[in-house]
């Protein structure tokens, strides 16, 4: 593999964990999640790297907001 | 409609304008839109990138740094296509990456300034309520108070004090209540109270034949000024009861 797509996926790969990390993060600490099940969200959040995470997020924006 | 609930909107709001602006060239050639083809769009989006400011910026400011370091990541994500498989131009994707740390420090320092400068105005708000208790206190008292500022001039008189001398806030405490132009030197220790932090006690006697035992102790207003409280107590009145039969001590 080329260097250069070694760098691209490490790239994504941290964001990913950085986002990932924080919807969880915030998925835990919440009572209920959209859909009443957090479970899914958390399948979601792990194995659709970024875009798990933008759709958790766009479904809770109330995360930029917690109080 | 409550503004907390449209913030999220307008940080979505700013992210897809910020995209539909970084990818025009490529929507441009997509939709066929020749009229709109300008140079601008195909160059490097160094510049371009840097609109990505306002969503990363508002989003420290109104949601602090959480909110920076999540809209940053999103937006690390937004370019990411065009460094990796778009741009012609050299090393892409360090450009990108040296502009997100960028973006990411200015957001959360908003956040963080925002933290503090909100901190400030609820420590200032505590010790202006804290300062209207005490003052409450102090205007009940039997004792005169008065609070002067390092020129002399009254800052603060409690009621018993305005009773007896009138009330003299903004004027300076040897002119209002000594009726001198000068400060009562030497037996005033107003410059010992403010400048060592002492807490002092002396004799004051007036014209009209009154004479007070002042205590005097360093005091901070809520500006920061270093200020001297004092309490002044009528020796005659203290020392003789209402039949004039010295009182024990």
């Amino acid at each position: 593999m080329e260097p250069e797509w070694i760098i691209r996926i490490v790239l994504f790969g941290i964001v990913h964990w950085i986002l990932a990390g924080i919807m969880l993060h915030d998925l835990a600490s919440k009572e209920r999640a959209f859909g009443g099940h957090k479970a899914p969200w958390a399948i979601v959040i792990i194995f659709l790297p970024c875009f798990g995470s933008l759709v958790y997020l766009a479904f809770h924006p109330q995360i930029f907001y917690p109080s | 409609m409550d503004k907390v609930y449209l913030r999220p909107l307008i940080i979505f709001f700013l992210l897809g304008l910020c995209s539909l602006f970084y990818y025009f060239g490529e929507l441009i050639d997509w939709a066929a839109w020749n009229a709109l083809r300008n140079d601008f769009f195909y160059g490097v989006h160094d510049v371009h990138r840097l609109f990505f400011l306002a969503p990363i910026v508002y989003a420290g400011y109104t949601a602090r740094v959480r909110g920076a370091v999540i809209v940053t990541l999103i937006s690390f994500i937004i370019l990411l296509p065009r460094a990796f498989f778009i741009s012609p131009y050299p090393d892409p994707i360090l450009r990108m990456v040296l502009f997100i740390i960028f973006a990411g420090i200015v957001g959360s320092l908003v956040g963080v300034i925002r933290n503090q400068s909100e901190r400030a105005q609820k420590l200032e708000a505590f010790i202006t309520g804290e300062k209207d208790k005490l003052l409450r206190i102090l205007d009940g008292m039997a004792d005169g108070v008065i609070i002067t500022g390092p020129d002399y001039t009254i800052r603060y008189m409690n009621s018993k004090m305005a009773d007896t001398f009138g009330n003299g806030t903004g004027l300076t405490c040897y002119h209002h209540l000594g009726k001198r132009e000068a400060p009562c030197l030497p037996q005033c220790r107003i410059t010992d109270v403010i400048t060592k932090g002492a807490i002092e006690k002396w004799h004051c006697g007036f014209p009209d034949g009154t004479s007070y035992e002042v205590v005097a102790a360093p005091y901070v207003d809520t500006d920061g000024t270093m200020c001297q409280i004092s309490v002044f107590r009528d020796i005659l009145k203290r020392t003789t009861s209402p039949e004039g039969i010295p009182a024990s001590k």
